[in-house]
């Protein structure tokens, strides 16, 4: 028996009925605003701006439809959906672009969707919740007021004073079954609301994933712009910057050192010193040159890689055959995720590999550049332990690129790296050609 | 005593070299920031050298280069010695490339070794080539089938040293054998690079020419 009438006190169920009653005025005002909207954008779309632009508030507007009916189903139906991830159209470049982004913004539709299917659901859920509450609390007060109700002909004067009794019962009886009936009813219009707004109103996982993966790209290959603009200010500030003074340094103990050296009477241990100071700092400027061509080989932004692989080859102990066969420059980062690859594998075989040539070959297949390194050497090089090799693996894999290593005991050894490079990504040519 | 041209836009190293010039007898005549009035300027000044930064701005790349082969399609004879933080082969051909004759690429830290740097001054304005020992080893090092691969080691190094401007004593020198071996090596390179017994000097440039070009 109590659990007959326990729904009865549930706030849910009449909070549910709440909403149910809200879908009424609430369907009116979307379906009005939706079809509204839709259908002056459709209309004006002849008039290509007024158009596309009201159908762009339309779309936007679905997103607002989420937002009010999440928030009304949160606080009714106790239902928490995650919200789909904000629209993007503002990121967008260009107008056009942003116009595409917008008009084809999936959440916006399917608010838009939920919003129409809003109207017909909210005339069936107000009929039907206002005609159970209302059947069920008329039945049962009906014994309070039902002797009032003016005798209609088909009881009139024949039907006895228990039939009459009867009818009022009956009619109480049938008032309690519906009280007991209406919140499942409830329930069950409730669960469909909900299921709309699941359906509708909610971010998918796949999309949102998919957006997730293609932000993390955006903000990943930004991450990689940004690595490579800041190694190249950091070699730029330290040639400008510290160079020029150690440089300079260096030429003013030149220059004492040869006075003293010219003078009769220079104290030996003076000059000495000061001959060691310029062999420090001949050798610290030389040091920095060095560090600075591991940061970033100036030569590659001025020059490409051609150029810059010819230099690595000439100061490689082992020879180097170089052929770099590019039609243009490739991306600033896909170039130097090469020219590191290419640095990497030279020092890698002039260290470890014993070989007596090293063949450096550079082209494009398949919209992919294609670095290839091999040496006649032992081999027995891998990925795994070679420090070197992970972190080229890493650093290749910042720009979607891989690598290959096939390096069985007693060699060759052959490093092979495949870095994307859409069409159309590569640079112009450098403004000065060579020989 | 030279009129010279230097162009380098760090103050320091330019009021630097401007000085040790000067102390070493020579005339700075102009000093320049960038190479935007350089061609103006060696019209109206005809220095015996300028000596010129790579790295200069606006772009801070390669506008060194770019003016030393403008100034010389503009004076073909003018004497000009290039520096530069880093040197790159490919920089030294498109330096070379029409005549090597008053042309010098050393890295910018050589100033420090002053007398050296004075020295390599005096041959570039004379009409001299000066190449830094690491451009030489870049050209060396390059492997490409030609006449070169015929020669030894070390007369791979003796043409090395006649690029970078060496005198037969010079080289004799610097590898610590006798001048005779020497001019026994560089016969020996003239013969595998097929190039007929005229005029030493003109050989020697050609032989250097011919090793750049085959290189560049």
């Amino acid at each position: 028996m109590k659990r007959l009438f326990a729904p009865l006190f549930r706030v849910r169920t009449w909070s549910e009925s709440l909403h149910l009653l809200l879908d009424l005025p609430f369907g009116i005002a979307w379906f009005t605003i939706v079809v509204v909207g839709l259908s002056l954008g459709v209309g004006l779309v002849v008039l290509a701006l007024v158009g596309l632009v009201i159908l762009m508030a339309t779309v936007l507007t679905g997103r607002l439809i989420g937002i009010v009916e999440r928030a009304r189903a949160r606080a009714l139906l106790g239902v928490d959906v995650q919200p789909p991830s904000p629209s993007r159209w503002r990121d967008e470049q260009g107008t056009w672009r942003r116009v595409k982004a917008a008009l084809g913004d999936v959440p916006g539709w399917k608010g838009l969707g939920y919003g129409l299917i809003m109207l017909p659901m909210g005339i069936l859920n107000f009929t039907v919740v206002v005609t159970l509450w209302s059947v069920a609390f008329a039945g049962i007060v009906y014994p309070t007021w039902g002797w009032a109700v003016p005798q209609n002909d088909w009881y009139d004067h024949e039907v006895h004073g228990w039939l009459k009794a009867g009818f009022i019962s009956g009619t109480f009886i049938v008032g309690v079954l519906v009280l007991i009936l209406t919140p499942r009813v409830i329930r069950g219009l409730a669960a469909v609301d909900r299921g709309l707004i699941k359906g509708l109103l909610s971010g998918s996982p796949t999309a949102e994933l998919r957006q997730r993966v293609e932000s993390l790209t955006v903000s990943r290959d930004a991450s990689v712009d940004i690595a490579e603009s800041e190694r190249r200010r950091i070699e730029r500030d330290l040639h400008d910057g510290v160079q020029a003074q150690l440089v300079t340094l260096a030429m003013d103990l030149g220059m004492a050192r040869q006075k003293l050296a010219a003078g009769e009477d220079a104290d030996p241990a003076v000059l000495e010193l000061v001959e060691r100071a310029h062999d420090d700092s001949k050798r610290a400027v030389s040091e920095l040159r060095n560090l600075v061509r591991g940061i970033h080989p100036a030569v590659l932004t001025d020059r490409g890689l051609d150029a810059a692989v010819s230099a690595l080859a000439a100061r490689s102990p082992i020879p180097v055959e170089v052929n770099i066969a590019l039609p243009s420059r490739p991306p600033a980062t896909v170039e130097s995720a090469a020219y590191f690859v290419i640095a990497e594998s030279l020092t890698n075989a002039a260290k470890h590999s014993g070989a007596s040539l090293v063949r450096v070959d550079v082209r494009i297949a398949d919209e992919r550049l294609r670095v290839e390194i091999t040496d006649d050497g032992r081999g027995g090089a891998d990925i795994e332990h070679g420090g070197g090799l992970a972190g080229l693996a890493a650093r290749l894999a910042a720009v979607e690129g891989r690598l290959r290593v096939a390096s069985p005991l007693g060699g060759p050894t052959t490093v092979l790296a495949e870095l994307p490079m859409p069409p159309g990504s590569a640079w112009p040519a450098p403004l000065a050609t060579t020989s | 005593m030279m009129r010279i041209v230097i162009v380098e836009d760090s103050v320091l190293l330019r009021e630097g070299i401007a000085r040790l010039l000067g102390e070493s007898g020579h005339d700075v005549v102009g000093q320049l920031v960038d190479a935007g009035g350089l061609v103006a300027a060696v019209a109206e000044l005809h220095p015996d050298l300028i000596v010129l930064d790579v790295r200069l701005p606006p772009t801070f790349t390669d506008e060194g280069i770019r003016a030393a082969v403008q100034v010389r399609a503009e004076a073909p004879a003018q004497p000009i010695l290039v520096l530069s933080q880093y040197v790159e082969e490919r920089y030294a051909t498109e330096l070379l490339a029409s005549d090597s004759q008053g042309i010098g690429y050393l890295l910018k830290e050589r100033v420090a070794d002053v007398g050296d740097f004075v020295d390599a001054c005096e041959r570039v304005a004379a009409g001299g080539t000066v190449l830094d020992p690491e451009v030489v080893a870049q050209l060396l090092a390059r492997r490409r089938r030609g006449p070169f691969d015929d020669l030894t080691p070390r007369e791979r190094e003796v043409l090395g040293l006649m690029a970078e401007g060496r005198s037969n004593v010079g080289i004799a020198r610097h590898l610590v054998v006798s001048d005779g071996a020497v001019e026994k090596h560089i016969s020996s390179i003239f013969a595998k690079l097929g190039l007929a017994t005229s005029d030493t000097e003109h050989r020697r440039v050609l032989a250097v020419l011919q090793y750049l070009q085959q290189h560049g």
